[in-house]
């Protein structure tokens, strides 16, 4: 996020596009919704699903899954076809809107409309202008923007619009990406990332390289300079033999990653595959070695938010049997291939990350422990940044892109006629592997399911609650219907939480060319009754 | 069974805000056939306007017009407030139980009627009364009382303004020798017409200030009459008026009309028989505080005054007395109406402003007061009815002659309820000041047979006053002098059949009831006191609760958070003052009570005026 | 913009701005007043009483809605205050039924702690029992138990004010004032999302959170504070266990992003940990199956293996996935290690899943 949870209340609307903020990021979504409701403020969400915040929406918009660039760049025509935008801002803090100009000229309502499937052009132009209205106003999206291949695209779109409305370095603006998961923000801060050495800094820059090497004492080694295969890059080699071993600390691709089948496929070729969990996962399942770490309450060390805040984490409880510490463990195999770590605590590795990390360098345990500090933060002196691009944009001038909408790797047809989209759930998280171990939570929803409108349910002689068959071209599954008023007709969603119900055998492995994010949350699927004998009608 | 679609059109004809709750479910359950409200259209109604449903549950759960179990065609809705009470509404339930098998909280098996026992209806002159449906019927006999009920059978619910005939216009004292100046068109009129009230002098106030005075000499002349409110706190009311702020980009004026003090009915008579003196003074307001919006909130159960407000609002908008640019000048002003659903302490002003808003009728707390934040959170001034008909007098004969009229510090004409053993009960106008003796022999002083004992002045909430205190002087500062208060001015006399403690059980059960439960004093406390005025008067209590009872009261005086919970010490301690002996009395086993042994007080023999 | 006052309290000059209530500048300062339906992360109520306050000499005045004014004189307590206070308290004694033997909120209930501090032991005058809700089974996540209910309505502003959901609303009147779940059902059939606000925010034990792995005494449990493994809000919990370290609950913690507030994840997601299914010892596969190794076993397997490799296809046959789920100085040793001692640029995590 470029601006802080904190600042909620001082955002005057807010566009909420491609994240059902009240399920995955439900303290933030009350957040709003009391904004929205108790102050007034003001709310256009585009989603494809009738999400809660929707219902409380001045605007709404059921946009297509995978029109995320088409319905922005649809706003930005109509702020720059009514003089709405913020000039000043614009040629004060940045640069390259000229060449925006013209790309936007045929997002006209009409045409927009028609690629989002919106029945009324004219919902996009009084969204725009309330959008443009209010100051500030604050963007919110997550998952629903970036797991497409036109992922960076609209993340680009997002930033476009924000800028043109001159809502980036503002309080109570800004563009506000929410993370999925605790700490999603300080794993890419620390550069476990296949391209980026810590604080986002490119592994292919030999000067990092340099500073790395002298930082980490490589004496005459030196670090590989070419980037590294992101994760479905590493499943789509060892599918090929080109990998032969993975490590993997607190992760479960077997159900997180696009087409499960391939995955396992890939990991059982895999020589050697060394899994750190604290379940024996879907993927310790496979593994040749299986080390048993603590779990978050059984360790301390700190963690970072999706508003960039390094928050402690407490060890609350002694972990079971012999499970220990992740760090422990990586610097014990660290040591039998060479190296000469010597790390007795934890607190010892983050000051080793603020030497090589500027944006933690004024960060320590004692300061996380008491005080709500966010990144950048270069020194202990320095109070944190709550807003980013304050004064002027981390890279001097905000830069415009001109970007044209493009369509979904797949799109439906006769064959598979319904638009797959995935996510998650209020109650569950993520593989399951921690929420469908807690006993509540399980309870509340033991099964997955498959969400479809009532019309398109009625066209294919399906009533709630029965077994259905869900296929695509990649796989098919069997799982439970759910008849909802969320989705538009003709798309069904499935939360990806439930093993034996995977989504994501159905998903599709099409990658953003730039930051190859799998497009999970658009692909062509078929749905179909299961005859009879067929294990179906299970309720 | 209503529809989805049911719900949506009542709905939509109203709106999505929450402010007209109220009405989409008055409608609803109307619509229902039996007069209640289920759970699906409450579930629809919540989904409809887009509220949590338990906002609308709690607000159906608030107002006592609501039922959320079925009912029947038409409900019975007899009163049990002190009033009715004295002259026997008991005897009423005791016939409809007798001949119909009907008791309070049950209906007949054919479902036609369902009975409920119920708060003050504002007809007291001619109690006891009952409303069935939307219909006030008064003076009830055995015979009138079952040809009354047989007449509704087969018949659909009215809801309009029938009202029973025997209330209409006739509710004033005749032959009073006081001038009439409030009163002064009421009954010469037809409150239909506007021409007919225009002629009598309506609207020439407004007249006036729209010719030439400035918004601060209305202020201003108001404060100098030292008009003080009639609902009973006596604020004055110019003061009140200068406190509105007028930096907020919009602001309302208020008319308090949920006239619910048991034994006042002055603002019902003023509604039905003159409206636009109401509305005249509203806009005079309206002028004087820069508004141009004003809300009357009617009792739900003043049917007639709603319709008569209606339609006089209708007539004085198309001969531009209301509307955009007021008689062609830059003032506009119109008027909508809010209607109660049933719950007293809405007669506080911030009650009455959260049920305008569609919310339970809690009071809020102060400040900031309603001129600051009031209605939608915007400024908002509340006045009384019968202060806003002051208003146009003030202006038409100006302050100095309005404060020759009453006495020192409480100016002016005010408008006495007069009920209970009176010959000729009903309302009088007479100038503030005016004594109690006075009161009651213009009345033809006590009925046949009848010896006076006690007197309640300013309704439940009031004082309670013997023989020894017939000089006083009816305005703001006398009573307070001997601890009593004049309230909204309405007196019930009772005579020697009436038991004080079977009086002052009737009293605690109306605060029982009408207690909004916000607050732990008055919730808890209403409901201490009259569990043990009923110890008492059921024989079983002791003298120590004589004094638990003091405490609680003095309890609820210090920390309730309205006036509703600071009240009852009033009744209960000027009681103790005259009465002390009676209530030890009944805590002797040996000396039974014969009216109050009887449960629900005197059963009497019903006769007509 | 901020306007600063100073007034007396209890015979001390405090100073608090403008726009801030008596309760707010006193407790800033230090001084304890009472309260039972305040709660600093709602609106202001003023409906218990309990922080009645004398002002100015005379004037009774509620501390909690009160502003602060300049120059104002405040009494937090006297004999009269105190003699209001504890006859409130037993209205509330009398008015419910309050049995702590049998109460979730024993020894962790303001309003006991209240009857504590002003000596009320039994009601001077008792009300007929009239029995509200109960009902301990039908939501997965909450007890209700409205005998022990003292209508402060936190609960009624925790779900429409914070969680935003308006499950909670008074309904009734006067003494009849009782909760309503939605429309009157169970409240486990209610909209209720299980964020547990209302129970974290009740000052008894009439809405109380279902234990999750079991319940101790509150004197016994030790409170320890930590962040929600789930999403990226980063929300603060306060985890409650008991003495032999078993986790009972969690709340919201106030400093944390969160406010106070959590999402049934943070609330009730939290057993896992303590799963009889967690790894206790190193596994490594031997003819096929994952059998018990020690910690030298594995490593040095794992090790050697992974040696082995990058001897034969060089380092980039080699990747690794951090995690989302751990530590910064986890992901950064890891990615280090990836980096530095396999030698290669093979790492990610979850990012974009």
């Amino acid at each position: 996020m470029t601006n802080s949870i904190g600042e909620i209340p001082s955002s005057e609307a807010f566009l909420v596009i491609g994240s059902n903020t009240t399920e995955n990021h439900p303290v933030i979504g009350s957040m709003i919704k009391h904004e929205v409701i108790h102050r007034g403020k003001k709310l256009v969400v585009a989603d494809p699903r009738r999400i809660e915040l929707a219902r409380i929406a001045d605007v709404y918009l059921p946009i297509r899954p995978g029109t995320n660039v088409a319905i922005l760049n649809g706003f930005m025509h109509v702020i720059l076809k009514e003089g709405l935008y913020d000039k000043a801002y614009i040629d004060e803090r940045c640069e390259g809107f000229e060449a925006l100009i013209p790309v936007l000229e045929k997002y006209t309502p009409e045409h927009v409309a028609g690629i989002c499937g919106l029945a009324n052009p004219d919902d996009i132009v009084k969204a725009a202008r309330i959008l443009a209205a209010a100051k500030p106003m604050a963007l919110y999206y997550s998952m629903g923007i970036t797991q497409f291949i036109s992922g960076v695209n609209g993340v680009k779109s997002t930033a476009n619009l924000q800028m043109m409305l001159g809502n980036v370095g503002k309080t109570g603006g800004g563009v506000n990406p929410l993370r999925g998961q605790n700490n999603v923000q300080g794993a890419c801060d620390m550069g476990a990332l296949s391209a980026l050495l810590p604080a986002y800094q490119p592994v292919i820059v030999p000067a990092n390289r340099e500073k790395f090497e002298k930082a980490w004492g490589m004496c005459g080694c030196s670090l590989p300079e070419k980037p590294g295969l992101t994760i479905i890059e590493m499943m789509n080699a060892a599918a090929r033999g080109d990998l032969k071993a993975m490590y993997v600390m607190g992760e479960n691709p077997v159900v997180s990653d696009p087409n499960t089948e391939h995955v396992i496929e890939a990991m059982e070729k895999l020589d050697l595959l060394i899994v750190q969990d604290i379940f024996l996962t879907e993927t310790a399942r496979l593994a040749h070695v299986v080390l048993p770490s603590c779990a978050f309450l059984e360790k301390e060390g700190t963690v970072t938010n999706t508003e960039r805040r390094v928050q402690f984490m407490n060890k609350v409880v002694t972990p079971p049997g012999d499970a220990r510490d992740d760090w422990w463990i990586t610097q014990q195999l660290a040591r039998r291939m060479g190296l000469q770590w010597n790390y007795t605590r934890a607190e010892e590795v983050f000051e080793e990350i603020r030497t090589v990390t500027p944006s933690y360098a004024g960060i320590t345990w004692k300061r996380a422990r008491e005080t709500k500090v966010q990144w950048p933060c270069p020194a202990v002196d320095h109070p944190g940044t709550p807003t980013l691009h304050k004064e002027k944009f981390a890279r001097g001038k905000g830069l415009f892109t001109a970007i044209e909408y493009t369509p979904p790797a797949e799109v439906v047809d006769r064959e598979y006629p319904l638009t797959l989209t995935t996510g998650r759930i209020l109650e569950h998280f993520h593989t399951g592997t921690m929420s469908r171990n807690s006993r509540i939570l399980d309870e509340l929803v033991p099964h997955g399911f498959i969400e479809m409108s009532r019309a398109d349910a009625a066209a294919l002689d399906l009533v709630d609650g029965e077994m259905v068959a869900v296929s695509s071209r990649r796989g098919s599954i069997r799982i439970r219907l759910r008849i909802s008023p969320r989705p538009t007709p003709n798309v069904v969603f499935i939360p990806f939480h439930f093993f034996e119900a995977a989504a994501n055998r159905l998903t599709i492995d099409a990658l953003d060319p730039t930051c190859k994010i799998p497009e999970y949350k658009v692909c062509a699927c078929r749905v179909e009754k299961l005859v009879a004998g067929d294990g179906g009608a299970a309720c | 069974m209503l529809t989805t679609a049911d719900i949506r059109k009542v709905v939509e004809s109203y709106g999505t805000a929450r402010e007209h709750l109220m009405l989409v479910l008055r409608d609803l359950q109307a619509m229902s056939g039996d007069n209640h409200l289920s759970t699906e259209v409450l579930k629809g109604v919540a989904q409809e306007m887009r509220l949590p449903e338990s906002i609308v549950a709690g607000f159906v759960g608030f107002y006592s017009m609501f039922s959320v179990r079925p009912r029947a065609r038409h409900v019975i809705r007899v009163c049990k407030s002190g009033p009715c009470h004295v002259v026997g509404a008991s005897t009423i339930f005791r016939i409809l139980s007798e001949r119909f098998g009907l008791q309070p909280g049950t209906a007949t098996p054919d479902g036609e009627f369902f009975l409920e026992a119920c708060e003050c209806l504002g007809v007291c002159s001619v109690a006891p009364a009952m409303m069935v449906d939307y219909d006030l019927h008064g003076n009830l006999t055995e015979e009138r009382l079952v040809s009354i009920l047989d007449g509704y059978r087969g018949k659909a619910a009215s809801t309009g303004e029938q009202c029973g005939e025997e209330t209409a216009g006739k509710a004033i004292v005749v032959n009073a020798p006081y001038p009439r100046r409030l009163l002064a068109r009421v009954g010469h009129i037809d409150p239909t017409s506007i021409d007919s009230g225009i002629a009598a002098g309506n609207y020439s106030a407004l007249k006036t200030v729209l010719s030439g005075m400035t918004p601060d000499q209305v202020v201003a002349l108001v404060k100098e009459s030292g008009l003080r409110g009639r609902g009973g706190a006596g604020f004055p009311a110019g003061v009140k008026w200068s406190f509105v702020d007028r930096k907020a980009p919009r602001r309302f004026v208020v008319c308090n009309a949920d006239e619910g003090e048991p034994g006042t009915f002055k603002d019902r008579v003023l509604m039905e028989e003159d409206p636009h003196s109401v509305i005249e003074g509203m806009a005079i307001c309206g002028f004087a505080i820069g508004a141009t919006l004003g809300y009357i909130y009617v009792r739900g159960e003043y049917r007639r005054s709603i319709v008569r407000l209606e339609e006089a609002i209708r007539q004085a908008r198309q001969r531009g007395w209301l509307g955009d640019r007021i008689q062609g000048t830059d003032f506009s002003f119109d008027l909508l109406i809010k209607e109660g659903g049933g719950a007293y302490v809405c007669g506080e002003e911030t009650s009455l402003i959260n049920s305008m808003e569609g919310r339970r009728g809690y009071p809020r707390f102060k400040p900031p007061f309603p001129g600051v934040a009031g209605f939608k959170n915007l400024p908002s001034n509340v006045n009384n009815v019968e202060t806003f008909a002051n208003v146009p007098i003030i202006v038409q004969h100006g302050a100095r002659e309005y404060r020759s009229i009453g006495t020192a510090n409480s100016f002016g004409p005010k408008l006495y309820c007069m009920a209970g053993h009176l010959r000729n009960p009903g309302l009088i106008e007479a100038p503030m000041g005016t004594t109690l003796v006075q009161l009651i022999e213009t009345c033809g002083g006590l009925k046949e047979g009848s010896s006076f004992q006690f007197a309640q002045i300013g309704g439940s909430a009031g004082a309670i006053v013997g023989p020894a205190d017939l000089e006083l002087g009816m305005d703001f500062d006398q009573p307070l002098k001997k601890g009593l208060t004049l309230g909204s001015g309405s007196i019930l006399v009772c005579d020697q059949s009436v038991c004080i403690v079977d009086f002052l059980r009737n009293v605690l059960s109306f605060f029982r009831h009408e207690s909004c439960g916000q607050c732990v004093p008055c919730r808890v406390g209403t409901r201490q006191l009259y569990q043990l005025m009923d110890r008492i008067a059921s024989g079983s209590g002791t003298p120590e609760d004589v004094e638990a009872m003091t405490t609680t009261a003095q309890i609820m005086k210090k920390a309730s958070f309205c006036a509703l919970g600071q009240s009852p010490i009033v009744p209960l301690q000027t009681a103790l003052a005259r009465f002390r002996d009676k209530l030890l009395d009944h805590c002797n086993p040996a000396h039974p009570c014969p009216v109050c042994s009887t449960g629900r007080g005197a059963s009497k023999p019903l006769t007509a005026h | 913009m901020n306007e600063s006052i100073r007034l007396t309290v209890d015979g001390r000059v405090v100073s608090g701005q403008k726009g801030q209530t008596i309760l707010e500048v006193a407790r800033n300062a230090g001084l304890d007043i009472p309260t039972l339906c305040h709660h600093p992360r709602i609106s202001r109520t003023g409906a218990c009483r309990i922080c009645l306050v004398r002002v100015n000499g005379t004037a009774l005045k509620t501390a909690c809605t009160e502003p602060a004014a300049d120059g104002m004189n405040v009494v937090s307590e006297d004999a009269e205050l105190a003699s209001v206070r504890r006859s409130i308290l037993e209205m509330l004694l009398a008015e419910g039924h309050h049995n702590c033997l049998f109460c979730d909120a024993n020894g962790d209930c303001e309003f006991q702690d209240l009857c504590h501090r002003y000596g009320i032991e039994e009601p001077r005058q008792p009300l007929p029992g009239r029995r509200r809700t109960t009902d301990t089974t039908s939501s997965k996540g909450l007890r209700r138990n409205e005998d022990r209910c003292v209508l402060c309505g936190r609960c009624v502003k925790a779900c429409g004010e914070v969680q935003m959901l308006g499950v909670w609303d008074f309904t009734g009147r006067g003494d009849r004032t009782e909760l309503t779940a939605d429309c009157g059902g169970p409240v486990g059939e209610s909209s209720c999302a299980l964020c547990g606000t209302c129970a974290q925010l009740c000052p008894t034990g009439a809405l109380t959170l279902q234990p999750v792995n079991g319940t101790a005494p509150t004197w016994e449990t030790r409170k320890q504070t930590s962040v929600c493994i789930y999403c990226g809000v980063g929300c603060q919990i306060d985890f409650h266990t008991d003495s032999k370290g078993r986790l009972l609950y969690a709340n919201g913690n106030e400093n944390g992003p969160n406010n106070g507030h959590l999402c049934v994840k943070g609330r009730f997601g939290f057993d896992f940990v303590q799963h009889p299914e967690r790894i206790r010892t190193p596994l490594v596969r031997r003819d096929g199956k994952l059998v018990e190794a020690s910690w030298e076993e594995a490593l040095d397997y794992a090790a050697a293996r992974l040696s082995e490799i990058k001897a034969a296809n060089g380092p980039d046959s080699i990747a690794g996935l951090a995690s989302a789920k751990v530590t910064n100085e986890e992901n950064y040793l890891f990615q280090k290690f990836m980096r530095t001692g396999v030698g290669t640029n093979n790492v990610d995590h979850c990012a974009r899943l």
